[in-house]
């Protein structure tokens, strides 16, 4: 699939599979989500990740203490799964994955760390064509 | 005749704007009442069944969350609400350790104490006319369910 995607229609595709990972695995759908590809790496920022209840939550120091622990455990539990989807995705291995949530946003940012320069793939694909 | 007895009363229920679960709430009284002759007031049912609608449309709206079932009951100064829900994979699968389990407790209760609970509290002080002096709070980790025990007090309109 990676071989035949342009470096945008990739950024989209991984996009739709972290809003799919959150909605069918954390529970709780993100409003919106935008990947951006850059050397080795995959930065995916996930906006809205938090209920109102959640939202309502994060007012109290304790509450978005609590708030971050919990959601940086549960993608810290499927980690496995979640680097196994890029992987099938990209082509590409992934060598690390960080991650954190800021509960004053709502917003979830991901990075993927690659084995291998992606964007570069992309780049040597666009020379060979013209 | 069970099939009978949910058509008529899920269209009664449809008509005054309740959700599932508050239809199937009112639904398992009349099997209730059935089975074990007991018998309950048109109010006593609607109260109860006001409190299962709105419990499962906070968590629907606020949590994110679809209960699959919410059931409430009075027993003197005591309202019992009883929520059921389908934890997602992610939270399942953190449960399985001792300390994950103790993170998805507090989550949950904490989630519930700050958003559902004095809404709740409200719509039952209203609705049995008395103060809620207490309420506790029990989660399974396990299971997601939340069972909420409100204590009530001396009426508000004396």
């Amino acid at each position: 699939m990676a071989q035949s995607l342009t470096k945008g229609q990739m950024e989209a595709e991984i996009s739709k599979l972290l809003i799919r990972f959150e909605k069918e695995h954390i529970g709780r759908g993100p409003e919106g989500a935008r990947s951006y590809i850059v050397a080795d790496m995959a930065v995916v920022r996930l906006r809205g990740v938090l209920t109102p209840a959640e939202r309502h939550l994060a007012r109290d120091p304790n509450g978005s203490a609590l708030i971050r622990e919990m959601r940086l455990r549960l993608v810290e539990g499927s980690k496995a799964l979640l680097e196994a989807w890029v992987q099938d995705l990209t082509g590409c291995r992934v060598q690390n994955l960080l991650t954190d949530v800021s509960t004053r946003t709502g917003e979830h940012i991901l990075v993927f760390v690659f084995d291998q320069n992606l964007e570069d793939s992309f780049k040597d694909r666009k020379g060979e064509n013209s | 005749m069970l099939f009978f007895l949910w058509e008529r009363g899920s269209r009664a229920s449809a008509r005054r704007g309740e959700g599932l679960c508050a239809r199937r709430h009112r639904f398992m009284h009349k099997i209730y009442e059935k089975a074990l002759g007991v018998t309950m007031s048109e109010d006593e049912i609607d109260l109860q069944t006001a409190i299962a609608d709105l419990v499962e449309r906070f968590e629907r709206q606020e949590m994110g969350i679809q209960p699959t079932s919410v059931n409430v009951m009075v027993r003197g100064d005591v309202v019992i609400v009883h929520l059921k829900a389908v934890l997602p994979a992610a939270e399942k699968h953190l449960a399985l350790t001792e300390r994950g389990q103790d993170l998805v407790s507090r989550f949950a209760t904490m989630l519930f104490r700050g958003g559902a609970q004095p809404s709740v509290e409200q719509l039952i002080a209203r609705a049995m006319d008395k103060r809620v002096l207490d309420v506790q709070t029990a989660i399974s980790p396990l299971t997601g369910s939340i069972v909420a025990m409100f204590e009530l007090g001396e009426k508000t309109s004396e």
